[in-house]
């Protein structure tokens, strides 16, 4: 048994890393890595999203960037040709991404794991083709859309990295507090029960195809909002960050970091998107072996799940404090 | 016409081909429920080696055509069974008592290392098998021109997958790959050594993997490290068309998707090839949900 | 007063009739026995009630409402839960998290109060937490709660799957064998358990192997072989149904 004020150290620990997190900016971090780090909160939210699907609903769903694309080109398009501001196009990002996810989601959303996983996988590339082929007239084809505006917060137009920062960090943040009630209510069960037996959860009375399509929707939705934001932040987009690479990284992070366990995801995240870099830069000592840093990526993703299968932190289940009234 | 006789050809040589990948992840899958995100990089493997042997080496100027062709293609197979093998030693047997996904993103994490390990070896520009490397004789069918290539490859396909049809359902050695495949458990009590049939599906995969990239190489020309992304992606989609763990489903599939795709480029559009794939992919799994043959238990591989 | 209501019944699997045209009553308030040999096509029959399985023919009323063409969540709705033969918990989740399960179906909150935890919500959740403890104490596993499903002995999980099953507020509890692997003591515990979901006015029905359990707890027993219904009636009535002792001894042609 741990001592009983271990759990309360380890909290505050947390507590403090978070502030100190925050104040990442203000000790003179250069803007090479406050992107670095733009990049790994943006991947955060949608490995976050990409989580309730996966790891909550235990869906193999890995075309994840494809709802990312809808957000992202819906901001754009709403922006550029409609001249929404990017807060207005935000919740309609959100909105399109989640009644794409509706309709695409609804006709396979009973297939069996490994059928799943191949049908989503084709709807990021039909949806990456559709944007190549510059659907509708709008997409703008290969070379995507450019000269998409910033975000305006309060009359404060965000345009530095460290201003983004905080935008897109502060949305971790949220999404963290809001998809924590959610996985602890009787909406995150049901998602449980159906990963671990549908026939039981149907037999006890939770509607499974529900619930499965509805963790699609909001997994899509989230990940529409956060392509809003990195439209916003590109000022450009195209097909080519949308393809099924980005899906499977997405699909990693979850995996590696613990799917089901939101703090696993996101230390998923800072070593997925972020350990690279940090190679990047030891390896540029060593020429040859700059190239090889995918190689090294590649290898350790195998010995990662040889030595910890369940992620570097598995979900550890539900904590109930009961009532005082029937505490025992 | 004209168009219809090409693409029937092209869709047939191409189809044979995805068939040909399709059988290795459909045979193991089959056993082990696994989609083996790192086949398709093994049938990239397979091309580069036919490269270095065929090209590289000028292994035809040597031996003469024939033979050098006969020997390349042994080789090639050797050497990717080879590879599959040193792989599933050492990415998949240690997770086989780990969760699928685990094993999922393993295979992800060999397909990123085989990609970079061959850019790292021949190079990140790709390369072209030369244009006269095989004599290009053209025969007329229905009055139209057709490259005899297109046909040896098609043909090729056909008769590796029947044979190895024929080695499954008659073979003692191909029994014991069914009976894992059905029921491992059930087939460790009648002595059947599963370790050993998994480590054959991973030599035998991987070979006809290799052997597809290899005739990739000399019919089409251009290699990329990263081809095998794509292929590997439409094969396993072929697998699953046909429904996966089914031999006879990996060919009909395949086939099936190679004309799709050449009717679709030539008679819809060019620029939806691939997506007229997964489109047709998610049609046949909305209707019939585990592929178009079923996923019968007896006939599984 | 009838409460469910079974009429010409019918399912084959491939060639093999499982259910050949099965009709009964139950009454509401009973305790029915299901029995047969192995292969009778009892499994069949409650998978059929509970909408696991689709007939191929015939109809199933529960409580006025027309059960065969709804899904199983449907049917736990309207007031008809199950166990399962082979048990299936949530082996990994806690047996509090069990048991909530199956409070999930007469819980309200929708998805926005909980992505918001809104006060409702939290009302909402300490309510259910509340009633699958007293559900938990009803079965006797309340001290239990923390633990994970899968590490119950036998005759507890069975007991487990049974307060799943109470939490979802039935009207009509089916019940595949409850006392399948329990030993003496735990079987003793269980006609107590039974008696006492009856006295809660839940009706049930059983199918047991164990003779002297479901003489001693049922009302009534059905008889199957074949798939068909072969006899019906009060416990010590059937014992004496010479059809009945003959497809349970078989005859010597």
């Amino acid at each position: 048994m741990k001592k009983p004020g271990a759990g309360r150290m380890v909290q505050g620990l947390q507590i403090v890393g978070a502030v100190l997190f925050f104040g990442i900016p203000l000790f003179g971090v250069g803007p090479y890595w406050l992107g670095v780090l733009n990049q790994v909160g943006l991947y955060a939210v949608l490995a976050l999203s990409l989580n309730i699907i996966l790891g909550h609903a235990g869906m193999f769903h890995m075309g994840h960037a494809a709802f990312f694309a809808v957000g992202a080109y819906s901001t754009a398009i709403l922006n550029t040709v409609c001249g929404w501001s990017i807060l207005g196009a935000l919740p309609a990002a959100g909105l399109a991404a989640g009644l794409f996810a509706l309709l695409v989601a609804a006709p396979i959303i009973h297939l069996r794991g490994d059928y799943l996983l191949m049908v989503t996988i084709g709807i990021v590339e039909i949806v990456r083709i559709a944007l190549v082929n510059d659907i509708f007239g709008l997409t703008g084809g290969a070379n995507g859309i450019v000269g998409i505006a910033r975000p305006v917060i309060f009359g404060l137009r965000i345009t530095r990295p460290h201003q983004f920062f905080y935008l897109i960090w502060a949305f971790v943040a949220l999404t963290m507090l809001l998809f924590h009630w959610l996985e602890n209510s009787r909406f995150g069960r049901a998602l449980n029960f159906i990963r671990e037996d549908p026939v039981a959860a149907e037999g006890v009375g939770v509607n499974s195809s529900r619930y499965k399509l509805m963790a699609f929707c909001i997994g899509a939705v989230w990940a529409g909002f956060t392509g809003a934001l990195y439209a916003s932040q590109m000022r450009t987009i195209s097909p080519g960050s949308f393809n099924f690479w980005e899906s499977v990284v997405l699909f990693m992070i979850v995996i590696l970091g613990g799917s089901g366990n939101q703090k696993g995801v996101l230390l998923g995240a800072f070593l997925v998107m972020g350990l690279p870099e940090l190679f990047r830069g030891l390896l540029d000592r060593f020429p040859g072996l700059q190239d090889a840093r995918l190689l090294f990526f590649g290898a350790a993703l195998v010995l990662m799940m040889i030595f910890r299968p369940q992620g570097l932190l598995p979900p550890k289940g539900r904590r109930y404090r009961l009532p005082p009234e029937v505490a025992r | 016409m004209e168009v219809f006789i090409q693409q029937l050809t092209n869709g047939l040589a191409v189809g044979g081909i995805y068939a040909l990948i399709a059988l290795g992840y459909t045979m193991v899958y089959g056993v082990l429920k696994l989609i083996n995100f790192a086949h398709g990089d093994l049938f990239t493997l397979g091309a580069y080696l036919g490269f270095t042997i065929l090209v590289s080496f000028g292994l035809g100027g040597r031996i003469g055509v024939g033979p050098a062709v006969a020997l390349g293609v042994m080789l090639v197979m050797g050497l990717s069974a080879l590879a599959g093998h040193i792989m599933e030693r050492a990415a998949y047997r240690p997770l086989r008592k780990s969760g699928r996904l685990s094993a999922v993103v393993s295979a992800l994490g060999v397909s990123i290392f085989l990609q970079n390990a061959i850019m790292l070896v021949w190079g990140a520009k790709g390369l072209a098998y030369p244009a006269d490397l095989l004599p290009r004789f053209v025969i007329p069918i229905a009055g139209q021109p057709v490259p005899l290539l297109r046909l040896v490859v098609f043909l090729t396909s056909i008769l590796v997958m029947v044979g190895l049809y024929a080695f499954i359902n008659r073979s003692r050695v191909g029994m014991a790959i069914r009976a894992s495949a059905i029921d491992q458990g059930a087939a460790k009590l009648m002595g059947i050594d599963v370790r050993q049939v998994i480590a054959l599906v991973f030599m035998i995969g991987p070979a006809l993997g290799g052997l597809a990239g290899l005739m990739v190489g000399v019919s089409y020309g251009q290699i990329t490290f990263f081809m095998g992304q794509l292929y590997g992606l439409k094969a396993f989609t072929a697998a699953i068309i046909g429904g996966i763990g089914n031999i006879p489903g990996a060919m009909i599939g395949g086939l099936l998707l190679g004309l799709v795709e050449a009717f679709g480029a030539a008679y819809v559009s060019v620029a939806w090839k691939d997506a007229i794939t997964f489109f047709v992919l998610i049609l046949i799994l909305v209707v019939r949900p585990t592929g178009l043959l079923p996923e019968r238990v007896a006939e599984k591989l | 007063m009838i409460i469910l209501s079974l009429k010409n019944l019918t399912r084959s699997f491939g060639g093999l009739v499982a259910v050949a045209g099965v009709s009964f009553d139950v009454e509401r308030g009973e305790v029915v026995g299901l029995i047969g040999p192995n292969g009778a096509g009892k499994t069949t029959v409650f998978n059929l009630i509970t909408g696991a399985v689709r007939p191929d023919d015939g109809h199933i009323f529960f409580n006025g409402h027309s059960l065969e063409r709804l899904k199983p969540h449907r049917i736990v709705y309207l007031g008809l839960a199950r166990t399962f033969q082979t048990i299936r918990l949530f082996p990994k989740l806690s047996v509090l998290e069990n048991v909530l399960a199956g409070s999930h179906c007469r819980m309200k909150s929708s998805f926005v109060s909980s992505l918001l935890r809104l006060p409702a919500q939290r009302r909402e959740e300490k309510t259910a937490l509340i009633e699958a403890l007293r559900e938990l104490e009803f079965v006797g596993l309340a001290d239990m709660w923390p633990n994970e499903a899968g590490s119950l002995s036998y005759g507890d999980q069975r007991r487990l799957e049974i307060a799943r099953a109470l939490a979802t507020e039935p009207k009509l509890i089916v019940l595949d064998e409850p006392a399948g692997g329990m030993n003496d003591q735990e079987t003793f515990e269980l006609r107590g358990l039974i008696a006492r979901i009856r006295a809660r006015d839940i009706t049930i029905i059983l199918i047991e192997h164990d003779m002297s359990f479901v003489m001693k707890v049922c009302d009534r027993l059905l008889v199957m072989e074949n798939g068909a219904l072969i006899a019906q009636g009060r416990p010590e009535e059937i014992q004496k149904n010479p059809k009945v002792i003959e497809a349970y001894l078989g005859v010597d042609d």
